[in-house]
């Protein structure tokens, strides 16, 4: 955009025309007792006010810029004082109003026309949140001015400016876990590339990642809430650290179970084609469909005590299963297998059955084709299964507490702590919890990756 | 398996026990007006830099920074210092929606500080700082010496290098003997950071070269400490409080005595590798609208810009936006006038 210049004539008159009627109207309405007409500020306005004519006159300053600071300061010195509530304040808020229109005035003139309606609406929308909607929040108004003029002339940067507010005002709260997630999903929106230009998937990204941050809100309000000393006074209660402990084990001896015979079966799975097929198939998803309250009923029904397998069982071998460890292993392992199977079925499909041939072929047995190329090729889709398995069998609730519901595993010892305490003193134990999960699942993840599998890219492979 | 855990727990314990927590906001003195000032002095010291007249640009640069340490002299009895900038602007932030005037007067100082370096460039460092000054003035005493030691690439003599380990020696062993006679308390964090400077001293004298720029990273490692105590509401005290700063904080002057010795030895030692601002401002300046550039056509390649600059953030006329301090030694020193001050409000997010 560039504006055309003023003739000569009007480009002496008007500056001049500005400070005589700031001066005519300093002198009327001091007489009139609006304002002081002697008080130290307005009289700093109004030498400013001359200062600025005289530089306007003989060109040594911008012109639009000069006349507009003079326009703002004769305001200021007018009727500043009864919107403000002090002569600081008001000049104050002079100051940001002259940052905002030399920034205004720039970025209308040295961008696209969109940053300057991007900047003149974002300015309308700060007015009405920070005059209209929070009340004193007026000097924060003063902040998030400086905040628009340094950032209005990149839309980047403007979004992360907005994000920023809103989340320190609309959801304050939450202010610095909304203002993380935000400050997570815009760089990935920026920074989305498609070969076509796409703004429906770019759209559908915003969305989806709007979608999943509100759905990770609780996580990071709970780890953010706590502190070192609680989450050191829940590693101190003999409680948690028991629940933890016996997790821990607990899911490692069911995801070994499930290791030893749910890898085979996949194998089998994978390799064979027999009748029924289909059917186990569909039993394996039998575990994710049904509610784990039934799947723990149901348990209980076959290997409870008074049951006739479980009795037998606790007669012949001295097993008991409900109220004790076995119980609980039984209960992950039935929870989880089809999160063992499934990743591990996909894992040994990828493995082409002609690379088993050739190794047949170049004489190794089936035992040394399944161990040297089968396995190897198809560890890191295994591994993963093993996590989900295991991350399944430590986070079970439903099913172990029908079977064995003390000692208690963490989930429910979580369940125990929020009905006998409540919400508050849940929370750092949820927290260890949650940490601890996260932590290992992104370090497990890590792991995997490491892991080469039949499409690495390092080509040792092929 | 108990063991490590009860280990662990110990260590948990003994590592957070000692570590006070800050029990309220410190509140500003109520009707001083203390933040409209802040921002008022701050925005016009950061402006004055691109209205100052060219010629004598250095010594207005010179009064700047003795006007920016009479406001902080203000400011900071307010608490509102390097390190409690971080701090305070956190709680200002999460005041926002409470207390709107509190909000204000926590986040006015660093708000200020970063909309200015992302409009005017990063002027707050080499125009402002009050701790930056006080470096810059020790340097005009060490000036010529250190000019000399820099085109040579900074030697150092062995009895140089003995005398730093001597000093870091007393140090660790006086830290030893601190440690096994009395708890940690975070008052003595001054001496801590003394430690860190003179260790960092000690691998610069004994090589230069080598160690200059990866410690530089040490800026990010020590915002990322002081924003996490904040966030843990721990206390961290400043090393740079001139000892004036807060009756809390009696060790802090040994920290200055410590800052204006190393200087001696390594111009802006402070600036280039532990100033926790720096790494936000540094932020802020490489999405600045103003900022220093290079006329490849006239520049000659001849290095004196790389001499005058005290940060050594000039190599043959090309600035590191990320260490530059905007005090445009190099633009005056320029002979074939290269360098120049523009403002480029289409300039792509760095």
């Amino acid at each position: 955009m560039h504006r055309n210049p003023p003739s000569p004539l009007v480009r002496r008159l008007l500056p001049l025309l500005l400070f005589a009627s700031h001066t005519g109207l300093h002198i009327m309405l001091g007489l009139a007792g609006w304002i002081e007409p002697f008080e130290l500020f307005n009289l700093m306005l109004l030498t400013v006010g001359a200062v600025l004519c005289l530089l306007v006159l003989t060109e040594r300053a911008d012109y639009f810029m000069g006349m507009a600071a003079m326009f703002l300061i004769a305001a200021h010195a007018l009727i500043g004082h009864h919107l403000a509530p002090d002569a600081l304040t008001s000049g104050a808020i002079l100051v940001v109003n002259l940052l905002t229109v030399y920034a205004g005035y720039h970025i209308f003139e040295a961008l696209p026309l969109r940053y300057g309606l991007a900047f003149a609406v974002s300015y309308a929308l700060l007015f009405e949140l920070f005059i209209r909607r929070m009340s004193h929040a007026e000097p924060l108004f003063m902040l998030a001015l400086m905040g628009l003029a340094a950032t209005g002339r990149r839309f980047r940067m403007l979004a992360c400016f907005w994000a920023l507010v809103l989340a320190f005002t609309v959801c304050q709260p939450y202010a610095w876990e909304t203002a993380l997630l935000f400050l997570l999903i815009l760089p990935a929106v920026f920074s989305a590339r498609a070969s076509v230009r796409n703004p429906v998937a770019r759209a559908g990204l915003l969305a989806g990642l709007a979608f999943l941050s509100a759905l990770m809100l609780p996580v990071l309000v709970l780890i953010l809430a706590q502190t070192p000393q609680s989450i050191a006074a829940v590693l101190e209660a003999p409680d948690a650290r028991d629940a933890l402990l016996l997790t821990v084990g607990t899911a490692t001896l069911a995801t070994l179970i499930l290791a030893v015979f749910g890898i085979p079966l996949a194998y089998a799975l994978s390799r064979l084609s027999f009748q029924g097929k289909t059917l186990v198939l569909t039993l394996m998803d039998v575990p994710i469909v049904i509610p784990q309250s039934v799947a723990g009923i149901a348990l209980l029904m076959v290997f409870g005590r008074t049951q006739p397998l479980g009795s037998a069982l606790l007669n012949q071998f001295g097993l008991t299963l409900d109220g004790a460890l076995p119980g609980i292993v039984l209960a992950q392992v039935f929870v989880a297998l089809p999160f063992m199977i499934k990743p591990a079925l996909a894992a040994f499909d990828a493995v082409p059955p002609s690379l088993e041939l050739a190794a047949r072929h170049l004489g190794a047995n089936a035992w040394g084709a399944f161990g040297r190329l089968t396995l190897p090729l198809a560890a890191r889709g295994l591994f993963l299964a093993l996590v989900l398995a295991w991350a399944r069998a430590a986070g079970e609730f439903g099913a172990v507490y029908f079977m064995t519901a003390s000692p208690a595993v963490a989930p429910i010892a979580v369940f125990n702590r929020f009905e006998r305490v409540g919400l508050t003193e849940t929370a750092p134990l949820v927290a260890v919890i949650l940490l601890f999960s996260l932590v290992l699942f992104f370090v497990l993840q890590c792991v995997a990756r490491v892991i080469p599998t039949l499409h690495a890219p390092e080509g040792d492979l092929p | 398996m108990n063991d490590i855990l009860s280990a662990a727990e110990t260590w948990l314990s003994g590592a957070f026990g000692n570590i006070k927590l800050v029990e309220k906001a410190m509140m500003g003195l109520e009707g001083s007006y203390v933040e409209l000032l802040t921002i008022l002095s701050l925005g016009l010291l950061a402006v004055l830099p691109a209205i100052v007249p060219a010629q004598r640009r250095q010594r207005w640069r010179h009064l700047n920074q003795a006007f920016g340490i009479i406001i902080f002299i203000y400011v900071v009895f307010t608490c509102l210092g390097v390190f409690g900038m971080i701090r305070n602007f956190q709680r200002g932030l999460s005041e926002i929606g409470r207390e709107n005037i509190v909000a204000l007067y926590y986040c006015s100082v660093p708000a200020t500080i970063l909309v200015t370096s992302m409009l005017f460039g990063p002027a707050f460092c080499g125009w402002i700082c009050p701790t930056g000054a006080l470096q810059e003035w020790i340097g005009l005493l060490t000036g010529r010496w250190n000019r000399k030691r820099k085109a040579a690439g900074y030697p150092f003599s062995r009895a140089a290098f003995a005398a730093a380990l001597g000093v870091a020696a007393i140090f660790l062993l006086w830290m030893m003997h601190l440690s096994r006679t009395r708890m940690f308390f975070v008052e003595d964090a001054s001496i801590y950071w003394s430690e860190v400077l003179v260790l960092i001293v000690l691998l610069l004298v004994w090589n230069m070269r080598r160690w200059d720029r990866p410690l530089r990273r040490l800026r990010l490692l020590s915002f990322i400490l002081v924003a996490a105590a904040s966030a843990l509401s721990l206390r961290v005290t400043s090393p740079v409080h001139l000892g004036f700063a807060k009756v809390y904080d009696p060790a802090s002057l040994l920290s200055t005595v410590m800052v204006i010795l190393a200087t001696l030895v390594i111009p802006r030692v402070w600036c280039r590798y532990l100033c926790p601002w720096r790494s936000a401002i540094a932020w802020a300046g490489r999405h600045s609208v103003r900022a220093i550039v290079l006329d490849s056509a006239a520049c000659t390649r001849c290095g004196i810009c790389d001499g005058v600059c005290d940060v050594d953030a000039v190599t043959k006329g090309v600035i590191d936006s990320k260490e530059c301090h905007f005090c445009m030694k190099c633009v005056d020193a320029c002979p074939h006038r290269a360098l120049s001050i523009q403002d480029d409000w289409r300039r792509p997010c760095a």
